[in-house]
């Protein structure tokens, strides 16, 4: 596994605020970066369809169309897809569905750090 | 066509659509694996949209697409198979949505169906696919079992897993562990039980039972992936212990073997019925052979008869065998005690084939539960226990009502709406545990429900209400006493008549018909916490080894089970307490009974042989018999003889009057024996006299 290029990671998120946070964590490592952001489910498609990230994290509710719905469409287009849902307290049967939809794992908002980082580090740095 | 003549012809077609639902529903819980019905299903549901947005009940029209849809999602055999209960509950359930629909446009009574429901049934719909299958694991069946463990490459572990105290969604967590086990394996078992894993109930451990081709690295490799875990220990065992805690995990969790099971990712060979005629008898063959008959069904009758006729054949052997003995014909003698092994043996065949598992009736109480649950607006978990446990048939027969009672009441009147159980600080969903256990000479099964318990005082006013007492006696009544008043006919504490629960006769039918069957309940409740009706059946085994002895000139015996200890009679170890005998047993004072004069009652007893006898005590035999920790009694007999196997033809309720007599049997030279229900004649007892522990009391020598 080489670690000489950084994992590419899409952000979606329809905060501009959470969007923020999460850039912060990941640009600020020598493993990982944020290559493309999007607002909601259909830029989230668009936008992968052009960058092939090597994960994905997925707000669940966004207008238009909802983070579930976009995990169903995106796994739809590549089976391999990396999703990682970020989720809030209270949503747990939100977060199953997704689970069920294809998402790879899970965190919870209010996020550590170390939580986004860790989801990072154990599923693509083997 | 006029208007009228459509909507009188679209009244029609639904009753007959109506009915095909039903039937097809019917016909799928039968034979759940049949594809057809839910086709069937899927057409009539189409043709009742189209029929019911021609003639203007647009909301109908959509329940019956939403319903089209679910029907659609979950119409493969695999997606259903293990959510059957769950599966037809829900077709039932919309069953009756469609009827009342219907009937209340056709009596006018509303315009379409109400739109509340469809939005309520879309919930339910929705949640349906999250309620099963979040731990994802499908038990694996025996049959499948047996084929898979002794192939060469397979690898048997057993995982624990604990997760991270911070971990909340528990659920989600697990359906995550689980599935990426099951992609390079598969989970057998887990501990604690799916049930408990699927409802996240558990204090963030558990272990399962796991067999993949891979090895602990790889399966190490998989888990490191997944986040929120706090420790993981994989271990490989023996495919012998596998085997063993898989079985014994199968019979508690109750594996129904599903023809043909699918989802298994490991190849199994599967022989056709013409192979099968050519197989020899060899233990691995027969594992895989898929449809071999193994079981037929017997009517009851037969077998009663059958029991009947063996009970008369051992009674006639022994008098032949009595026969022998007294012209000391040695030699046949032995032949027919030889044969005595065999009969017993096949009588107890036959017994056990009119034994069923509880299981079998009680598993239809979670839906009965549900259902109920789901008309108060209540959440109600019903818990099963002791589900192995086997009991006579018809006993479970008559056991139906009353249990449906007491679940209907444990659901009414017991368990708080969630408000309530909110304000209390209990959990919002309450629990009913229905247990099953055998204890001594019975079948115990207890209700239990975590509810407001009973109110004592209601009880009490009501009870002062009805007239029963005046307010002072009333005020005097202790617990044991209120308690016994619910199960008078015609009492009960609701305000108005309850629909379903009826006017208040329910417990005093319920204690009626566990009379019948020889029992008793009882109830222990607590105001806040919770109710337990603790219901108390014999398990009178038909063959029974048995103590013979003699008061006076009659025959009795005792089952040998409900025997502690014999002893020969002291009159010094004679103790009074509260003026009643006691007998001085082991440190223990313990109620004393004269069997001559308890059974004075019964025309048998013969009083002068009994009265020569009280002046020569030295040949009299105490029998202490038990029933319960702090429950026994000591009998004074006559005369003890020898042991003997009875075959007992258990009284029918309308000798059950004699609560003491547990059934009667013939000798082998033709004298008739009764044989005593100790365990009835200890509960009266107990109900008077209790049992005094002696504890560094000195021994007191009467002279």
């Amino acid at each position: 596994m080489s670690k000489n290029s950084k994992k590419r990671i899409m952000i979606v998120d329809d905060a501009m605020f959470t969007r923020n946070i999460l850039k912060k964590i990941i640009d600020n490592t020598d493993y990982s970066e944020v290559v493309g952001e999007a607002a909601n489910g259909n830029e989230a498609i668009e936008l992968y369809k052009k960058l092939k990230p090597d994960l994905v994290t997925m707000d669940l509710v966004m207008p238009v169309k909802g983070g579930i719905e976009t995990i169903e469409d995106i796994i739809k287009m590549d089976k391999t897809a990396l999703i990682v849902v970020v989720s809030a307290l209270g949503q747990e049967a939100l977060v199953l569905e997704a689970a069920k939809k294809g998402a790879k794992d899970f965190i919870q908002k209010p996020f550590k750090n170390e939580q986004v980082l860790d989801v990072i580090k154990r599923i693509l740095l083997k | 066509m006029s208007q009228k003549d459509d909507i009188k012809l679209y009244f029609s077609e639904a009753e007959d659509l109506i009915q095909s639902i039903e039937e097809n529903i019917l016909s799928l819980e039968e034979d759940f694996k049949n594809d057809k019905f839910i086709q069937n299903l899927f057409f009539a549901y189409h043709t009742l949209k189209g029929m019911s947005a021609m003639v203007g009940f647009e909301n109908l029209s959509k329940f019956c697409h939403s319903f089209e849809t679910f029907l659609d999602k979950n119409k493969e055999y695999d997606e259903r198979v293990s959510k059957k209960d769950n599966f037809l509950g829900l077709l039932f359930e919309s069953l009756d949505i469609v009827k009342e629909a219907i009937n209340s446009t056709k009596s006018g009574k509303s315009k379409d169906l109400d739109g509340k429901i469809l939005q309520q049934i879309d919930d339910t719909f929705g949640t349906y696919e999250t309620e099963y299958e979040i731990t994802f694991f499908q038990p694996i069946p025996s049959d499948l079992l047996d084929n898979v463990k002794d192939k060469k490459d397979l690898k048997f572990y057993k995982i624990f897993i604990e997760l991270q105290s911070t971990c909340v969604f528990k659920k989600v967590r697990l359906f995550i562990i689980f599935r990426a086990l099951n992609k390079i394996g598969r989970i057998c078992s887990s501990n604690p039980d799916p049930d408990v894993l699927e409802k996240g109930n558990f204090d963030n451990r558990f272990e399962i039972l796991f067999m993949s081709n891979n090895d602990s690295n790889q399966i190490t490799a998989v888990l490191n992936e997944i986040l929120e875990i706090e420790n993981k220990v994989i271990n490989e065992i023996s495919n012998a212990v596998f085997y063993k805690e898989v079985t014994d995990f199968n019979l508690k969790y109750n594996v129904k073997l599903e023809k043909g099971d699918v989802r298994s990712e490991i190849e199994i060979k599967k022989t056709t019925k013409t192979e099968a005629a050519d197989i020899s008898i060899e233990i691995d063959d027969l594992a895989s052979i898929d449809s071999k008959i193994t079981s037929v069904k017997v009517n009851i009758e037969t077998l009663e008869t059958l029991m009947d006729y063996f009970g008369e054949l051992v009674i006639l052997k022994n008098q032949l065998n009595q026969i022998l003995k007294e012209r000391q014909d040695w030699k046949y003698s032995r032949l027919f005690d030889n044969m005595d092994k065999l009969f017993l043996e096949i009588q107890e065949i036959i017994f056990k084939l009119k034994l069923v598992r509880v299981d079998t009736t009680f598993r239809k109480y979670k839906r009965l539960v549900r259902d109920l649950a789901k008309e108060t607006n209540k959440n109600i978990n019903l818990i099963l226990e002791g589900m192995e446990v086997e009991i006579d048939r018809k006993v479970l027969e008559e056991l139906n009502s009353p249990l449906i009672h007491m679940l209907r009441n444990a659901v009414y009147h017991g368990i708080e709406d969630p408000k309530e159980r909110n304000i209390t600080k209990k959990s919002p969903s309450g629990f009913i545990k229905l247990k099953t256990y055998r204890r001594a000479g019975s079948v115990y099964i207890e209700v239990t429900d975590d509810g407001r318990g009973l109110n004592f005082e209601l009880i009490r006013q009501k009870a002062i209400k009805k007239g029963l007492y005046t307010t002072d006696e009333a005020m005097e009544l202790t617990s044991e006493e209120l308690k016994k008043i619910i199960f008078l006919p015609g009492f009960t504490t609701l305000q108005g008549a309850d629909e379903i629960s009826g006017r208040g006769m329910g417990l005093a039918i319920v204690a009626e018909k566990i009379e019948e069957l020889g029992g008793s309940v009882d109830i222990i409740s607590e105001k806040g916490v919770g109710t337990t009706f603790k219901l108390d059946v014999p398990f009178t085994r038909a063959i029974l080894k048995a103590q013979l002895f003699k008061v006076g000139k009659d025959l009795f015996a005792i089952p040998i089970e409900n025997i502690n200890q014999i002893y020969f009679f002291k009159r010094e170890l004679i103790d009074y307490v509260k003026g009643e005998e006691h007998y001085r047993l082991e440190k223990k004072l313990v109620p004393f009974i004269r069997l001559d004069e308890y059974l004075d009652f019964l025309p048998q007893v013969s009083k002068e042989a009994s009265e020569v006898d009280k002046t020569n005590s030295q040949t009299k035999i105490v029998i202490w018999c038990k029933k319960d920790e702090n429950e026994s009694a000591a009998f004074l007999i006559d005369q003890i003889l020898q042991q003997i196997e009875v075959v007992i033809k258990p009284f029918r309720s309308k000798y059950s009057k004699f609560q003491e007599i547990l059934g009667v049997t013939i000798t082998g030279d033709g004298s008739i024996c009764l044989i005593l229900d100790v365990l009835n004649i200890i509960s009266s007892k107990m109900k008077r006299v209790k049992e005094v522990d002696l504890v560094e009391i000195p021994q007191q020598i009467k002279n």
